[in-house]
């Protein structure tokens, strides 16, 4: 990434991770950006834990692409959000984690404890085990 | 004939609230509700699709559009909820049968769509349609090893978006389905 200060980055919402004049509110569309282009910003805009769920379990899969050296971060992030009280939230996390998986494997070993725990929500489990690569 | 929503999240089906279902699988990716959310229509009656077709749109659906691969789902049939007019609508997939069923649903606003989801949701076990990680890769398997044009442009010459990761996951599930048989 640049040294550069990138002044496009004019607006720091929420307060622990910025994001862009572009979006109006928090979005895919954002968190897709963010996962480009200033991963740092989308892992801190994570763990600030401001977001709903319904945008966390998103934002939960897309921080799962970032680049390699970023990774350890994303993960540190993605391993809580296994343990959320949302199932959609936890079902995202799980792909999020699948994303990383499939740059670095050994982080599939996070997701059997999901896979096997039956009582686990079923979606979270099947989720799981689908990237795991089982029936 | 059965509207089949495929879906984005299937545990978010076990909230109780449907602000928060709707929220999540009919949302734009700009932050706004999706008032003309994609669906396919299959042959079938009711609530009960022709299970084929329904294999079928979701594979298609998901090898043009999800990324990464992923290997199952739980698709909702939608009929007769809330009181959206259906249009039909040029689909997006790679394929020409998903895309003559594709169809939107428009709303005229946030709150009908809510009533919408909470009428699926007032009777979901009914309208449920799990696709199972076989049930899909058993699909795409025998349209490859059929040389069918379409999937041979998807995967084999690699035009899917995400072809490579999918061609990693039909091998692996050939590789178990060769293991198990032994």
């Amino acid at each position: 990434m640049s040294s550069v200060v990138d002044t496009s980055w004019s607006i720091a919402l929420p307060p622990r991770g910025p994001t862009t004049t572009r979006f109006e509110r928090h979005c895919e569309a954002e968190f897709e950006h963010l996962a480009a282009h200033h991963p740092s910003g989308l892992i801190d805009l994570i763990a600030g834990g401001e977001l709903e769920p319904s945008l966390l379990t998103f934002a939960a899969e897309i921080v799962g692409s970032v680049g390699p050296a970023d990774m350890p971060r994303a993960l540190h992030v993605l391993l809580p959000l296994l343990n959320h009280e949302r199932p959609h939230v936890r079902e995202g996390a799980v792909y999020g984690i699948g994303r990383i998986a499939m740059l670095a494997p050994q982080a599939g070993r996070f997701l059997q404890g999901v896979a096997d725990d039956v009582s686990e929500n079923e979606g979270v489990r099947s989720a799981a085990r689908s990237v795991l690569g089982r029936e | 004939m059965p509207l089949v929503r495929i879906g984005k999240r299937r545990a978010v089906w076990d909230e109780p609230d449907p602000d928060e279902i709707a929220k999540t699988e009919f949302r734009n990716k700009d932050g706004s509700l999706d008032l003309r959310p994609s669906v396919y229509e299959v042959d079938g009656s009711g609530t009960m699709p022709a299970m084929g077709q329904v294999v079928r749109v979701h594979a298609e659906h998901t090898v043009s559009l999800i990324s990464p691969p992923r290997g199952d789902g739980d698709d909702v049939v939608v009929d007769g909820c809330g009181n959206p007019t259906v249009h039909a609508s040029a689909g997006d997939t790679q394929f020409d049968f998903a895309n003559a069923r594709h169809r939107e649903l428009y709303f005229e606003t946030d709150e009908d769509l809510v009533e919408f989801v909470r009428q699926v949701l007032a009777t979901l076990p009914a309208r449920r349609v799990q696709v199972s990680r076989g049930q899909l890769f058993a699909y795409i398997a025998s349209r490859v090893d059929m040389n069918d044009p379409e999937w041979v442009r998807a995967l084999g010459r690699g035009e899917a978006r995400e072809a490579k990761g999918w061609n990693q996951e039909l091998a692996k599930w050939r590789k178990r389905e060769a293991e198990a048989k032994k």
